[in-house]
C-alpha cells in the first residue's frame, strides 16, 4: 500500500517573507534583552538571568531566521484534486491531512503586511471540524486555487 | 401597544419571576460592591441595606413584569415570530425548516405549575435563539407541533410530551426489575391507545429501569473509583498493619494519620453519595424514543428534561465502559452530533447504562445506519514501546526528584509512580484498536476505561496520519479522525499504528478511492 505525497510546493519567495518574520521577532527580542541588560545594570541583578536570555533569545532566533523557514518550505507540499485537497506539513511531527472537499464549508485568502510584501496570499478553508490552510502563494495562485476549491466544494450539497 | 392579534401569545405568568431574578441576578453584584464598601468603611446603616434590597427587588419586578408585557410570540406560515427587549426591542423570526433542535425542560417551580421551558436552535450560533421561559404543556406541545415534527404532519401524532412524562413518572415505581429491552414501547401502546390509531407503527422506545439508574449512578464518575481503590488499599494496609505492627499503629497515631485517613475517606464517601443521588434525580426516568428520523430523550424527577436531535445531523456514536461497568457488562452510549449546543456538552447520551449484549439490537431500533465492527484490529508488539516510553520516563523522573528531595523517606511513596504509568501505558496498547466493516471505521482507545468510537465513513471531516521522528524510526503513525461534535469539535486517534496500515486507511478514507477506479492516487501494494 502506497500513499503518496502531494507534489505542489509553496512560493519560494515564502522563504524570504518568513525569514524576514525571523528578523522582526530578533528585533523584539533584542529590545527585551536590552531592558534586561538595562535593569541588570541599574538594580544589580545577577547577571545569569540576562545571560541565559541573550543565550535563549540568540538560539531562537537563529532558528526561525535560518531553519524553520527552510525545513518548513521544505516540508510543506499540497494538491488540490477534484475529490480533496491533499496537504504534508509539520515541522517535526511530519503530517499528512486529506479534507475531502464535500466538506469544505468555506475558503478564503488572506494577506498580512509581510505577505504583502512579496505579493503572497494564504489560502484558507474551513471545514465543520476546523480550517486549514496553504500558506503563502503567489497572490496570483493564491487566487486561482481559492476559485479552485469554491468551484469544487459547491458542486456537492452533502449534509454536514 | 399596538391592538393585540389573536395569534399572539405570551408566557406564562410565572415567566414573570424568572424575567424577575435576572435583573436580581444582573444586579446583585452591584448591590453586594454597595454593601460591602459601606461595611468596610464601617457605616453600616441597616436602614440603607434593607431599603437598598426592597428598591432592588421592587424595581426588578417592575422590570420583570414589563418584559414579560414586551415578550410574545406567534406563528404564521410555519414561521416563529418573536418580539422582545425592554430597552432595545428585538424581533427575531426563525423558519420551520431552520429549527434544528426543540428541547423541553421543566424545574421545580415549572412543575408545579404545569409549565415547560422551552429552547430553540437553529444551525448557527452558540446558544439557543429562542428561550420561552414558561409556557404551558399544550401550548409547548403546539409549538413543537408547528415548529418541529418532522414529515407528517398529521394532527393524530401521539403526543408525547404530557402524558407519557406523566406516566413515565409512575411506571417507575412499580417493579424495576424488568430487563430495559422489555419496557420497549409501554408508553407508546398507551399514547396508541388513546389515540385509537392503530395504522401507526409504534415508535421505538426504551426506558432504563431505576435499577439500571441506580447503578449507573454509583458507578460514574472518577470518585467512586478512587474510593473503591483508596478502600481497598486502606483495609489491606489495615490488615497487613494490625497483624504484624504495632510501629505503624505509633506512627499513624503520632502523626494523627489515622484520623486523617479517616476523614478524607468520609469526605470522598460523601462527595461520592451526593453525585450519585445527583446523577440519579438528574437521569431518573431516563426514555428514548424515536420519531421519524428523530431522537429524543426523557428524564429528570425534580428538573424533567427532553431533548431532541436530528438522526440527520448524528456523525457517529461511541461506547464506553469504565473499568467496574465493564466487569459488569454494561456500557454507556452517546452520539456525535454536529453543530448542537446542548448544556455545552460535546456529545448526546444516548443510553446512560445498557447491558452490552443488547447493544446490537438496540443499534437497530435507534440507530438503523450504524453497525458493531465485527473484529478488533490489535496493535503488535511493536507498538508497544512508544506507549510506555514517555509515560515511565517521566514517572522515573518524578520519582528521582521525589526520592531525592522529599525528606524521612516520604518520598519513597512515589516509587509506585513508575509502576502506575507502565500499566497505564500497558493498557493503552491494549485497548487501541481498529475495525473496518463497510463504510464504517471503529476506533477503539482507552486506558482503564474502554472506549469505542462508530464513524461512518462520509462523517470524517479531514483525517491525518502524523509521524513523529520515533514513530518514522519504527514505520509507526498515529491517524486521526477529525468529527463535528458540538459547537466545536473531536479528533479520535489511533496512536502508534504501523504505518502501512495507517496508509491503508487513510486511502480507504479518501473520496472517490471508493469506486475503485483510485484516481492513480492509490496503488494496492
Amino acid at each position: 500500500m502506497v500513499l503518496q505525497d502531494p507534489q505542489q510546493r509553496i512560493d519560494e519567495d515564502a522563504l524570504k517573507a518568513w525569514r524576514l518574520g525571523g528578523w522582526i521577532s530578533a528585533a523584539v527580542y533584542a529590545v527585551i534583552i536590552g531592558i534586561m541588560v538595562f535593569l541588570t545594570i541599574r538594580f544589580d541583578w545577577p547577571y545569569w538571568i540576562a545571560g541565559t536570555a541573550l543565550l535563549i533569545a540568540v538560539l531562537v532566533a537563529l532558528f526561525e531566521i535560518a531553519y524553520i523557514p527552510v525545513w518548513r518550505w521544505r516540508r510543506f507540499r499540497y494538491d488540490v484534486s477534484e475529490h480533496e485537497i491533499d496537504l504534508l506539513h509539520g515541522l517535526f511531527i511530519r503530517k499528512r491531512t486529506i479534507i475531502p472537499m464535500v466538506k469544505i464549508q468555506h475558503v478564503d485568502t488572506k494577506q498580512g503586511p509581510l505577505l504583502r510584501k512579496y505579493q503572497l496570499a494564504t489560502v484558507t478553508f474551513s471545514t465543520a471540524a476546523g480550517s486549514h490552510e496553504i500558506p503563502a502563494l503567489l497572490e496570483s495562485k493564491a487566487e486561482q486555487v481559492r476559485n479552485q476549491i469554491a468551484q469544487l466544494a459547491r458542486i456537492t450539497d452533502e449534509e454536514i | 401597544m399596538k391592538k393585540f392579534d389573536p395569534d399572539t401569545h405570551r408566557l406564562h405568568g410565572v415567566s414573570i419571576f424568572f424575567f424577575t431574578f435576572k435583573f436580581v441576578k444582573d444586579l446583585l453584584y452591584p448591590l453586594l460592591a454597595v454593601v460591602i464598601s459601606t461595611i468596610v468603611r464601617g457605616e453600616i446603616n441597616l436602614l440603607w441595606i434593607i431599603g437598598g434590597v426592597l428598591i432592588l427587588v421592587t424595581g426588578s419586578a417592575v422590570l420583570g413584569w414589563l418584559s414579560w408585557l414586551r415578550f410574545t410570540y406567534r406563528i404564521s406560515d410555519d414561521i416563529l415570530h418573536v418580539h422582545h427587549g425592554l430597552f432595545i426591542r428585538k424581533k427575531l423570526y426563525i423558519h420551520r425548516e431552520r429549527v434544528q433542535s426543540f428541547d423541553m425542560s421543566a424545574g421545580v417551580l415549572h412543575r408545579i405549575f404545569g409549565l415547560w421551558k422551552v429552547q430553540i436552535e437553529t444551525a448557527g450560533g452558540t446558544k439557543p435563539e429562542v428561550v420561552l421561559s414558561a409556557i404551558s404543556t399544550e401550548e409547548s406541545v403546539r409549538l413543537r407541533e408547528a415548529l418541529y415534527k418532522s414529515g407528517r404532519r398529521d394532527q393524530d401524532e401521539p403526543s408525547v410530551t404530557s402524558e407519557d412524562l406523566q406516566s413515565a413518572e409512575h411506571d417507575t415505581f412499580g417493579p424495576g426489575e424488568a430487563a430495559s429491552v422489555n419496557d420497549l414501547s409501554t408508553n407508546n401502546e398507551r399514547a396508541q391507545n388513546t389515540k385509537q390509531q392503530a395504522s401507526v407503527e409504534p415508535l421505538p422506545s426504551i426506558r432504563i429501569p431505576l435499577r439500571t439508574l441506580l447503578l449507573y449512578s454509583i458507578t460514574s464518575g472518577r470518585v467512586g473509583i478512587a474510593i473503591a481503590v483508596i478502600g481497598a488499599a486502606y483495609s489491606q494496609i489495615d490488615d497487613w498493619l494490625t497483624e504484624s505492627f504495632d510501629i505503624w499503629n505509633f506512627v499513624m497515631n503520632s502523626l494523627g494519620a489515622a484520623s486523617l485517613v479517616w476523614v478524607a475517606a468520609a469526605l470522598l464517601l460523601a462527595v461520592w453519595l451526593f453525585s450519585a443521588i445527583m446523577t440519579t434525580l438528574r437521569e431518573y426516568g431516563f426514555t428514548l424514543q424515536a420519531d421519524n428520523g428523530k431522537l429524543t430523550t426523557y428524564k429528570g424527577l425534580l428538573e424533567r428534561k427532553q431533548a431532541s436531535i436530528s438522526l440527520k445531523r448524528v456523525q457517529g456514536f461511541y461506547f464506553k465502559e469504565n473499568a467496574i461497568r465493564r466487569l459488569l457488562g454494561y456500557a454507556s452510549v452517546h452520539v456525535y452530533i454536529a453543530g448542537t449546543t446542548e448544556k455545552y456538552e460535546q456529545s448526546f447520551l444516548l443510553f446512560p447504562m445498557i447491558r452490552k449484549s443488547e447493544l446490537p439490537g438496540l443499534l437497530e431500533q435507534f440507530l438503523p445506519a450504524y453497525q458493531l465492527p465485527q473484529q478488533i484490529n490489535k496493535l503488535t508488539l511493536r507498538s508497544l514501546p512508544s506507549f510506555l516510553t514517555v509515560p515511565v520516563v517521566t514517572a522515573v523522573v518524578i520519582t528521582a526528584a521525589a526520592v531525592i528531595w522529599i525528606p524521612d523517606g516520604y518520598g519513597l511513596i512515589t516509587i509506585a509512580l513508575p509502576l502506575i504509568a507502565l500499566l497505564w501505558g500497558w493498557l493503552r496498547y491494549r485497548q487501541t484498536g481498529w475495525s473496518v466493516d463497510e463504510d464504517m471505521l471503529t476506533i477503539r482507545h482507552g486506558s482503564f476505561s474502554t472506549h469505542h468510537s462508530i464513524i461512518p465513513k462520509h462523517r470524517v471531516q479531514w483525517h491525518t496520519l502524523a509521524t513523529t521522528p520515533f514513530q518514522r524510526r519504527k514505520k509507526l503513525g498515529t491517524l486521526s479522525l477529525a468529527i463535528a461534535s458540538g459547537a466545536v469539535f473531536v479528533q479520535l486517534k489511533l496512536r502508534h499504528l504501523p504505518w502501512a496500515h495507517g496508509a491503508k486507511l487513510m486511502n480507504w478514507l479518501r473520496r472517490g478511492s471508493s469506486s475503485a477506479n483510485g484516481q492513480g492516487h492509490t496503488r494496492m501494494g
